[in-house]
């Protein structure tokens, strides 16, 4: 007959086991975690890249136009019967976005966004919040490449005083 | 004895470690499902505008599709593996929308406008009541030739506000038993049929993705070309190419259960009729919107006069002269737009979808050879878009 103390014991290294266990398997579901965040900045950095290639030697008003067609896709998501227009809420966010990279361009120093996408993907971030336009990463990427486009396409001095993206030329 | 003690209770710790990683997500699921509901009702989004209507029309198309459903629910607490129905006045959701927590990101005005909204992962439809109300007032004036046009009616409705319109809408005054009333009812319900056979079908196919080409870049168009664009799919962005064959996908499993009305009790072949007509109406009065659209954005002359004859001059400075666009761009992107096909292509897809179900399509308006005609100018100007910029 084993003592009650070594009954115990051996109960406690098989819960421990099972603890052991749950916290590998804790641990690969973390690291599987972010495992997928460093996939989906990949995705996020290759689709950026992507369209931003796709965009060489293209006019800088059809970059406008492809700006406004990815917003209207944004707008409009969803399961619906029919296509109600959204332009009012196109017309709205890319007054918003411009007025944000003109305050970031021409707020401060020459260098702020002028090839710096992480300062034109923030902005895009913070104009798609106050419009509330509930964008996918792939969204951002996009439209942060279309933005670069239309930075890289204009002087600063002509970037600042755009009244809208119509006079972008 | 005390080996299977032991391993009884590693079996009881092995249970509640499973139940402990599980049983949240199920949890979660549940509240989520539950809280739609509540919230709905809490924000006063709850509308009960012919709930009755909305619930016979949806068992009958489930009843086409009988395993896909326990059974509809109507501004009930939304339960798992239900059609759950919600009736919403989209006037009061909020502009940034709301139920993001409960999975649901599209629930949004702008989503609403167009009348219903599938949410596939939570098999979910909801009804803005807002549209079916303009449409009933619409079609009260057109049916006691207040108006001799749907565009007419419809933007009458506008200038007089839904409210103010509400003896024209109200489910008091359609009830009366007149040949009138007769009449709207059933191109009220038949276009409710469509609807909700369409977003029911949106629910059966789930969120389905193609795999689309890059769109076709040109490196330079006039303002006109660009309006023009939006009509050939090789210039469209792709996910609006797939957006456009979910949406058509959605029709055609709508089809599937409209087309079997005919079988289905004993008044079936009038509901069959009834569906096939409303259906018809729906696409008219989407089109007649888009006109109306088209006359704001447009510099068209042509396309001026057509929508003043059709309205008059009245309504159409109230209408259409008061809201014209800062910035016209052109009426083609109306007609074409990018997350649906257009309707005249839809609607020539449904009829010829439902011949080959049991009760045909008898009753649907869909003028082939104009449809086709307008198809052939679109495709002529798409080759000379795209042929156009090689020669650039």
């Amino acid at each position: 007959m084993r003592p009650p103390n070594a009954r115990i014991t051996r109960e406690l290294s098989r819960c421990a086991q099972m603890l052991v266990c749950a916290l590998i398997l804790w641990c690969a579901v973390g690291s599987g975690q972010s495992f997928a965040q460093s996939a989906d900045d990949a995705r996020f950095r290759e689709t950026y890249r992507r369209q931003y290639e796709a965009l060489k030697g293209v006019a800088p008003d059809m970059v406008v136009m492809e700006l406004r067609d990815r917003i209207e896709l944004v707008a409009s998501r969803g399961s619906q019967v029919g296509a109600a227009s959204v332009a009012p809420r196109v017309r709205s966010f890319e007054t918003a976005l411009l007025q944000n990279l003109q305050r970031s361009v021409c707020g401060g120093p020459s260098t702020s966004t002028a090839q710096n996408p992480s300062a034109v993907i923030e902005k895009i971030h913070a104009t798609a919040s106050v419009q509330n336009l509930n964008m996918q990463a792939s969204d951002v990427a996009e439209l942060a490449a279309l933005a670069q486009r239309l930075l890289d396409g204009q002087s600063r001095e002509r970037w600042c005083l755009l009244k809208s993206m119509d006079d972008i030329r | 004895m005390r080996r299977t003690r032991s391993a009884a209770l590693s079996r009881w710790t092995g249970a509640v470690l499973i139940c402990a990683l599980l049983c949240p997500l199920e949890a979660t699921a549940e509240g989520r499902s539950l809280s739609i509901a509540n919230k709905l009702e809490s924000a006063g989004l709850i509308d009960t505008y012919f709930n009755e209507v909305a619930f016979e029309v949806a068992s009958a198309l489930a009843q086409a599709a009988p395993k896909q459903w326990r059974g509809v629910l109507v501004n009930r607490p939304h339960r798992v593996g239900w059609l759950n129905i919600y009736m919403i006045d989209a006037r009061r959701v909020p502009e940034a929308g709301m139920l993001r927590e409960e999975g649901i990101d599209n629930f949004t005005p702008d989503n609403l406008r167009a009348g219903a909204l599938a949410h596939e992962d939570s098999g979910t439809i909801f009804l803005n009541t807002t549209m079916w109300k303009r449409l009933a007032a619409a079609t009260v004036l057109k049916q006691t030739d207040v108006q001799s046009d749907l565009v007419a009616a419809l933007a009458s409705v506008d200038v007089m506000g839904i409210d103010a319109a509400r003896k024209y809408w109200d489910p008091a005054a359609l009830s009366a038993s007149t040949p009138i009333n007769q009449r709207v009812g059933w191109l009220m319900r038949g276009a409710l049929a469509f609807v909700l056979a369409h977003e029911m079908g949106h629910l059966q196919i789930g969120r389905t993705k193609t795999e689309e080409p890059d769109r076709l870049r040109l490196s330079r168009m006039t303002e006109r070309e660009k309006d023009e664009a939006r009509a050939c799919p090789e210039l469209m962005h792709s996910e609006s190419r797939q957006r456009q064959k979910n949406e058509q996908a959605a029709d055609l499993a709508g089809v599937e259960l409209l087309g079997q009305q005919c079988r289905i009790g004993n008044d079936g072949k009038l509901r069959h009729s009834i569906y096939m007509l409303g259906t018809s109406w729906y696409f008219l009065a989407s089109m007649s919107d888009k006109l109306i659209e088209m006359g704001r954005n447009t510099d068209s002359p042509f396309i001026a006069q057509t929508l003043r004859t059709v309205m008059g001059p009245k309504l159409y400075e109230q209408v259409v002269a008061a809201h014209a666009a800062e910035k016209r761009r052109g009426a083609v992107a109306f007609a074409f737009p990018s997350s649906h096909p257009p309707d005249t292509a839809r609607i020539q897809a449904i009829d010829q979808a439902l011949r080959a179900t049991p009760c045909g399509s008898e009753g649907v308006e869909s003028s082939l050879a104009q449809v086709q005609l307008l198809d052939m100018f679109r495709q002529r100007m798409c080759r000379r878009l795209t042929g156009q910029d090689s020669a650039r």
